[in-house]
């Protein structure tokens, strides 16, 4: 036992669905749309068959960026860039289950697209399909300028914006004996300004 | 009823409840706690979930639209796991990484084999990794 704080589950809807084509992508994780996936997430899906002949494995390809990632049937299944140590591919009767793991981490704020193909066994259905994420932000703010505002006052402007916590601020040091400065953050000054 | 971490705010921060969280409409069902800051001595394990018997006759998914929000403090080796389960058996999972907060619009589970009445519902669970 540990003393934990509780997460929340937010629960808006669960729905039955009836109507559904035959093969279908699902729990695809991160779910398409989705941003501010983790840069080293992996990557998630499966292929449900809701009928009675399963999964084709040897008809699923995916695509990430373009870039074929999983080649079902394929003596090496899984791509080397995206054969980390949590790949891995299961298959069910009616479910195959895709996991890659990017062996490099994804780029910062890039909208990254997964294209999924494949049939049934026996080619009654098959599915097509392309969905996207955006990884999260991890590409820190650039000072693009500093501007004097009175002896110990300078107002410092970033190329996106940021968040200050409130008890921290900056403070200028003399980078040379030419006058030129540099910016690092620093708690408890006073004077400093407040980014925009 | 005795009250505990999953049950003891019923109706505060726990339940079906009025909250900007809610994605489809104004009110959610809130498993977990709402309010952040809340703490309790858990263990693997330990869950909380809402059911419903339903009939499953002819239904292909069960898909929920839930939104996680894991408290930063989370210990490693520790995660919370939000399922849908059918039955009492989690058909489809995810989790969501401490301090982060997602939104999950694909969680389906396939229930095309299935008929008649099931207990159809959602569980947050204290899981390790």
């Amino acid at each position: 036992m540990s003393t934990l704080e509780l997460p929340a589950l937010y629960v808006d809807s669960v729905a039955l669905i009836a109507s559904t084509p035959r093969l279908v992508v699902v729990n695809r994780d991160p779910s398409p749309g989705e941003t501010g996936v983790p840069v080293d997430a992996t990557l998630a899906l499966e292929l449900v068959d809701t009928g009675a002949d399963g999964v084709n494995r040897a008809s699923v390809r995916v695509w990430v960026d373009g870039v074929l990632a999983f080649d079902g049937g394929a003596p090496t299944e899984i791509a080397a860039a995206f054969a980390g140590p949590l790949a891995g591919a299961t298959q069910t009767a009616d479910t195959l289950r895709v996991v890659l793991h990017p062996v490099v981490p994804m780029a910062s704020l890039a909208t990254v697209s997964v294209r999924v193909a494949g049939q049934t066994v026996g080619g009654a259905a098959s599915i097509d399909e392309v969905y996207s994420f955006v990884v999260e932000d991890r590409t820190a703010p650039r000072v693009v300028g500093a501007q004097a505002l009175a002896q110990r006052t300078a107002r410092v402007g970033f190329d996106e914006p940021v968040l200050l916590p409130s008890a921290a601020s900056f403070v200028l040091t003399p980078k040379s004996a030419a006058g030129d400065a540099s910016v690092r953050p620093l708690a408890d000054a006073p004077e400093a300004q407040p980014p925009r | 009823m005795a009250l505990s971490a999953f049950t003891s705010r019923l109706g505060r921060g726990q339940g079906r409840l009025l909250t900007s969280k809610a994605t489809g409409g104004d009110y959610a069902f809130v498993l977990g706690e709402d309010e952040p800051g809340r703490f309790f001595e858990l263990g693997p394990g330990d869950h909380a979930e809402v059911t419903q018997s339903t009939d499953l006759t002819g239904v292909k998914l069960v898909r929920a639209l839930l939104r996680l929000r894991v408290p930063a403090s989370t210990p490693a080796g520790l995660a919370w796991e939000a399922s849908l389960v059918i039955d009492g058996t989690k058909l489809a999972s995810m989790r969501a990484k401490p301090g982060r907060e997602r939104l999950v619009t694909d969680l389906a589970a396939n229930v095309s084999k299935l008929s008649g009445a099931h207990a159809v519902g959602v569980r947050l669970e204290l899981v390790t990794v």
